[in-house]
C-alpha cells in the first residue's frame, strides 16, 4: 500500500524533499516506516527523528491531520498522509 | 484607558471592525506588551502593535546591529550599524509614533530575567531565535498566568502558537525537550518572518479584545513555497513540568 510522508522544517532541508510516497506492507507502523527512511537518508535524519531508537518527543507528527502518540505503535493504512515537523525557532 | 482626540484620529479606520471599536481600542491603549527579541519577527511585531494602538512596549534584545541583520530587522535604522540594536528600534518606533511608551532592555531573555520582565507586562510575544529563551518566557508566563504568543520561522515556513496558561498547551507541552538540532543560524527571509509576526500580532489583539477567535490548542503552520496554511492540533500534557499542575 502507498502512504505519503510530508516533511517540514529542518527535515525539508536535510532530505531535499517536501514529501515522498512510500510503498509499505500491511501492518507497518509509523516508527518502522520512519526508521526505514532513516536508514535511507542517514545519520542526520536519524538524529532529528530518533532518540535511543524511540521517536523524539519534540517533533510534531500528524497522521491525516491528527496528532500521533509517539509512544504507541500506530499502524498505517492505504493513502495515509504522515506529516513530520521538526521544531522551528527562528526569529 | 481613555482615548484622546489624537488616538481617535489615528485609529479612525479600525474602530468599525466588529468586536474592536472604542472599547477594544481603550483596552489596546492600556496594554503593556513584552517582545523578545526585536529581529525579523520582533521588529514587525513591535511596529504592528504600535500601529494598532498598544500603549506600551518593553523590547528586550542584546547586541549591536550588523549588516546581516538588515535583511529582516525592519525596525532598525541603517545609520545605527554597529550600535545597540534595541536603542535603534526604540528610536524608530518613537519617530513613527511619538505617543507610544517604549522601554528598551539591552538583554536577551534568560532564566534569570524572564520573571521580572514578564511581571511588568500584560502580554508576551516570544520571538527569540533560541529555544532556551522561548522556554524561559514560557515558564515565566505560566507561573504568572500571562498569555504568550510564540511565533517562529525557518526558511520559507513559519508557525504561531498561543499559550494561555491552564487552558492551552504551553510551549513545553508541544516541545517536551530542547530540540537538539536547532542552531542559532537558520535560513531566513524577512517576509517569512514578518508574516509570522503579523499573525502573532492579530492573535495578541484577539486575546485582548473581542474581534475574533484565538488559536486555542492548535498551532498555525504555513509554508510559503506553496502558500499552504494549516492548523496543527496541540494538546496539554498532564505530566508537563511547566503547566501540568494547572
Amino acid at each position: 500500500m502507498k502512504v505519503t510522508i510530508a516533511y517540514f522544517g529542518q527535515l525539508t532541508t536535510m532530505t531535499g524533499l517536501k514529501e515522498e510516497e512510500q510503498e509499505v506492507s500491511e501492518g507497518t507502523d509509523i516508527r518502522t516506516l520512519l526508521k526505514s527512511r532513516a536508514d535511507h537518508f542517514g545519520e542526520a535524519y536519524q538524529n532529528l527523528l530518533f532518540k535511543d531508537e524511540g521517536l523524539r518527543v519534540s517533533n510534531i507528527i500528524t497522521l491525516n491531520d491528527q496528532l500521533v502518540d509517539k509512544k504507541t505503535p500506530t499502524p498505517l493504512s492505504e493513502g495515509d498522509v504522515l506529516m513530520v515537523h521538526t521544531p522551528i525557532g527562528g526569529g | 484607558m481613555e482615548l484622546n482626540e489624537e488616538d481617535l484620529a489615528i485609529h479612525e479606520w479600525q474602530l468599525d471592525i466588529p468586536g474592536l471599536g472604542e472599547e477594544g481600542q481603550q483596552i489596546l491603549k492600556g496594554t503593556k506588551a513584552l517582545i523578545s527579541r526585536c529581529g525579523g519577527l520582533g521588529s514587525p511585531v513591535a511596529f504592528s502593535l504600535a500601529s494598532a494602538g498598544v500603549g506600551e512596549l518593553v523590547l528586550a534584545h542584546a547586541g549591536q546591529l550588523k549588516h546581516s541583520d538588515y535583511n529582516r530587522q525592519i525596525g532598525m535604522a541603517y545609520e545605527d550599524l554597529n550600535k545597540t540594536r534595541v536603542n535603534s528600534i526604540v528610536k524608530t518606533l518613537q519617530r513613527y509614533k511619538p505617543s507610544i511608551k517604549v522601554k528598551g532592555v539591552e538583554e536577551n531573555i534568560h532564566a534569570d530575567n524572564a520573571a521580572d520582565l514578564v511581571s511588568e507586562v500584560d502580554l508576551v510575544f516570544s520571538c527569540a531565535p533560541l529555544f532556551e529563551e522561548r522556554f524561559a518566557m514560557n515558564q515565566a508566563c505560566v507561573e504568572q498566568n500571562k498569555p504568550m504568543v510564540d511565533a517562529s520561522m525557518y526558511s520559507m515556513e513559519g508557525q504561531v502558537l498561543v499559550v494561555i496558561p491552564g487552558k492551552t498547551a504551553c510551549l513545553s507541552c508541544v516541545y517536551p525537550e530542547d530540540p537538539p538540532a536547532w542552531k542559532r543560524k537558520f535560513p531566513v527571509l524577512g517576509a517569512v518572518s514578518a508574516l509570522a509576526a503579523q499573525i502573532a500580532v492579530l492573535e495578541g489583539i484577539k486575546l485582548l479584545t473581542a474581534c475574533g477567535d484565538v488559536l486555542t490548542n492548535e498551532m498555525l503552520y504555513y509554508d510559503t513555497t506553496n502558500m499552504s496554511f494549516r492548523k496543527i492540533p496541540t494538546r496539554r500534557r498532564p505530566d508537563c513540568p511547566i503547566c501540568g499542575h494547572l
